[in-house]
Parts: C-alpha cells; structure tokens; sequence
C-alpha cells in the first residue's frame, strides 16, 4: 500500500513536471510500464487518471489527455493480448525487449491523437531525437515500475506477480 | 507464476465505461463547466505547480550551472595545456637567443681572423668540466675552453663525442699569467672553488681587482684570456714570491655552452 501512495505522489509530481517543463510525455511511459506489468483493469485506471491529471495539470483541454491516454491504453491492452502472456515467462529481459516498441508506438500515437484532438489535423512530424530519449527513459524507467510492482504485489499477495522472471 | 489473465467480459466492460467517461469528460471539457474545472482545480493546484515550476527552474539552473562549470574547467585545462606549450616554446626561444647572444659576443671578441672555435654544451661541472663534444668536432687535448674573453679551463682528455675540461681553478692546472699592472705570476687552481696567484716577485705590485690575463706561453692557451680577478693580496717579506687569491669572473656551474678554441694543429 505504501509503495502504491509513493506511486501516486511520484506520478503527481511528474505530471506537474511534464506539464511544466518536459516535451517527453514520461507519464505515458510509466502507465505503459504499468499496463504491461500489472492487471488488465488496474492498468485501464492508471491511464485514465495519468490522463486526467495530465489535462488538470496542462490547464486547458479538459478531457484531451485523458481520451488520448484511453485510447493509447486500448493499444497496449491489444499489444498486451498479442505478446505478453508468451513472453512473461521468458524474464524480465524479453519483457523490456516488448515494452521499448509499445512506448515508441504510445509516444507516436499518442502525439498524434493529441495533435487531432487539438487542432483538427492529422499531424506526424518524425522526431528522432525525440525517440531516443524515449529509448533511453524507457530503460530506466521499466525496471523501475518492474521492481515496484513486484514489491506491490509481493506484499499484497494478489493480481499478478513478476517476482520469479525478474 | 501466473500468466496475466486474458481481457475477460468484465476488463471489456470496465474499458468501456472508462472510454465512455474518458469522451464524456473530453465534451464536459468543451462546455463551461470545463472552464469552471480549470478555474477550481487551478485555484487549488497552481500554488502546487508554482512550486514544482520553480524548484523545477532551480534544479535546471543548478544543472545549467554545474553544466558550465565543467565545461569551463574543460577549457580551463586546454588554457593551461596552451600555456605550458607556450612556456616551453618560449624557453626554448630564450635559449635559442642566448645562444645567440653568445655567438654573437664570442664572434666580436675574437674577430673573424682568429682561431676557429667550436661551440659546445656543458654536461657536466663537477669535479671537471665535460663537455658535448668531442674529436668528431675537431676538439684535441690542450685546446683552451673559453667564453666570450673568458679561460675556462682546458681539454685533457678527448673522445669522441665528449671531452673533460681541467677547469682554471683545478689544481691540476698551471698557467702562466700576467696581471693587468703588469705582475707576471703563475696561476694555480686552488680546490676547485678559487685560483692562487704565486710566484709573483716582491717587487712587482698587485692589487685586488686587477684581472689576471694569460700570457700565451702554455701550449693551447691563446694570449690575453682573463683568468679571473684578484680579491685579496699576500705581500710577505719573508717569502721569495708574493701570492694573491685570484676569483674566477663567475661561477662554472651558470655556464650552458662554451667555446673551445682550437689550438695550432
């Protein structure tokens, strides 16, 4: 319980952060961690608070972000489906092998949803740059969300539990 | 460990109400109450994000600060790797216009007339000069070893890429001087730090900073070379010959390049 409010509090602080500083949406890549990692449902509400908060922190658009987060989250639960279940017993390594291009894939969609949502127009500028900072982050961040979550459910004893492959 | 279990009817349901409250907060957006939301949840949020904003800010001026300052001690070690570059460039310049200078110096002294001479660095000073060159460069024993007007010493042994001078204040050395008053004496070295002036007749008068110049009557020894000069006088009745302690013009242990002059071969 106490891991989940530090969480919460690093995913609040983060959202100010991205909304006040950061090009790098760092919270959709912590809730696609999430949403590979843990229960289908529980994974479906951290999207779609991350996204909430998202929009309450942006101060604009109200809705924007959290449709955008629903849907991205639609995508990893398909992704999920796909590869998960067969790759979940290969480790952690295979895990984060399938987490770098779900995270690329939300990254790109989602900026492109947001950008249709906002203006109107399908907009997809490449941004490589961009992309290996993804990469990079994303290295950091899934063992980190990876580690809580076994933490999480080692002392809940419930949902699933990654312990044993990592 | 489990596998995570397969999107069920109930996770389909939940997704669904969460999209359909995701589109229903997306058109409330749209709406005032959209615009009430902001002004509650900025009310309440933004002395938060004014906070995150400005720790946000110093932590990246930090980081910006600390960013320069490597970098600037970065520049800072190529500044100082420029300048010892620079300060050895320029030592060597300086030594190239010393020996210049010496050159120079040594070429109007002797005129272009004279006896050729041989420029050589000292390598060594104690207890005997050695010098950087040797028979390869015409050097042969006995030749005097001088800068500028000033007698060094002498080359007893020579080989072939070096040679050892018997400085003038060796006692193996004895030369035949004369003072600038005229006294004629003999000059011999005294453990090697100071020169003893002697045989020198009672009636001939010496006095303390006369210069003691070669006569030319050793072999190798060209006339007029200034051996040193007197600092203190010894006139004693009693003796045959009157003595005085001659100094050589500078320390041995200053000189870097010296001439050596060669003798009639």
């Amino acid at each position: 319980m106490r891991l989940k409010i530090i969480f919460w509090v690093i995913i609040v602080l983060l959202t100010f952060f991205q909304a006040s500083f950061w090009q790098l949406n760092i919270v959709l890549l912590i809730a696609a961690s999430w949403g590979l990692l843990r229960d289908i449902r529980e994974s479906m509400l951290v999207f779609f608070v991350c996204g909430l908060l998202l929009d309450t922190a942006s101060g604009h658009d109200l809705g924007v972000w959290t449709f955008v987060f629903i849907l991205v989250a639609l995508i990893t639960a398909a992704w999920r489906a796909r590869f998960v279940p067969s790759v979940r017993s290969a480790g952690f390594a295979t895990m984060l092998l399938f987490y770098i291009p779900i995270a690329l894939i939300n990254s790109i969609l989602a900026k492109i949803f947001y950008n249709f949502l906002v203006s109107g127009n399908f907009v997809f500028v490449p941004d490589f740059k961009s992309y290996l900072g993804i990469l990079i982050v994303s290295l950091v961040i899934f063992p980190l969300i990876a580690f809580v979550s076994s933490q999480s459910e080692a002392q809940t004893s419930s949902g699933l539990s990654l312990r044993g492959n990592l | 460990m489990q596998p995570p279990p397969r999107t069920s009817s109930s996770n389909s349901q939940f997704l669904i109400l969460l999209l359909t409250l995701s589109v229903f907060i997306f058109i409330l957006g749209k709406t005032p109450v959209g615009h009430i939301y902001f002004t509650a949840s900025g009310w309440a949020l933004t002395p938060v994000q004014k906070l995150v904003y400005k720790t946000g800010n110093r932590v990246g001026r930090d980081i910006d600060f600390w960013t320069t300052m490597r970098r600037l001690s970065q520049r800072d070690r190529a500044l100082r790797l420029q300048y010892a570059q620079v300060v050895s460039e320029n030592a060597k310049y300086q030594t190239l216009a010393r020996e210049n200078e010496a050159l120079k110096s040594q070429l109007t002294t002797f005129g272009a007339g004279s006896n050729k001479q041989i420029e050589t660095q000292v390598a060594a000073i104690a207890p005997d000069m050695k010098i950087s060159s040797g028979s390869n460069s015409g050097i042969r024993s006995g030749d005097a070893v001088v800068l500028g007007n000033w007698l060094i010493g002498q080359v007893v042994i020579v080989e072939a890429n070096s040679a050892v001078v018997k400085l003038t204040t060796s006692p193996d050395l004895k030369l035949s001087v004369a003072t600038t008053g005229d006294a004629k004496g003999v000059s011999v070295g005294q453990f090697n730090a100071s020169i003893l002036l002697d045989k020198v007749l009672p009636s001939e008068r010496l006095d303390e900073g006369d210069l003691v110049l070669t006569t030319g009557d050793n072999p190798g020894i060209p006339k007029g070379l200034v051996v040193g000069k007197i600092v203190a006088t010894d006139k004693n009745n009693a003796e045959i010959f009157q003595t005085a302690r001659v100094e050589p013009l500078a320390s041995f242990g200053d000189l870097d390049n010296v001439f050596v002059v060669e003798g009639p071969r």
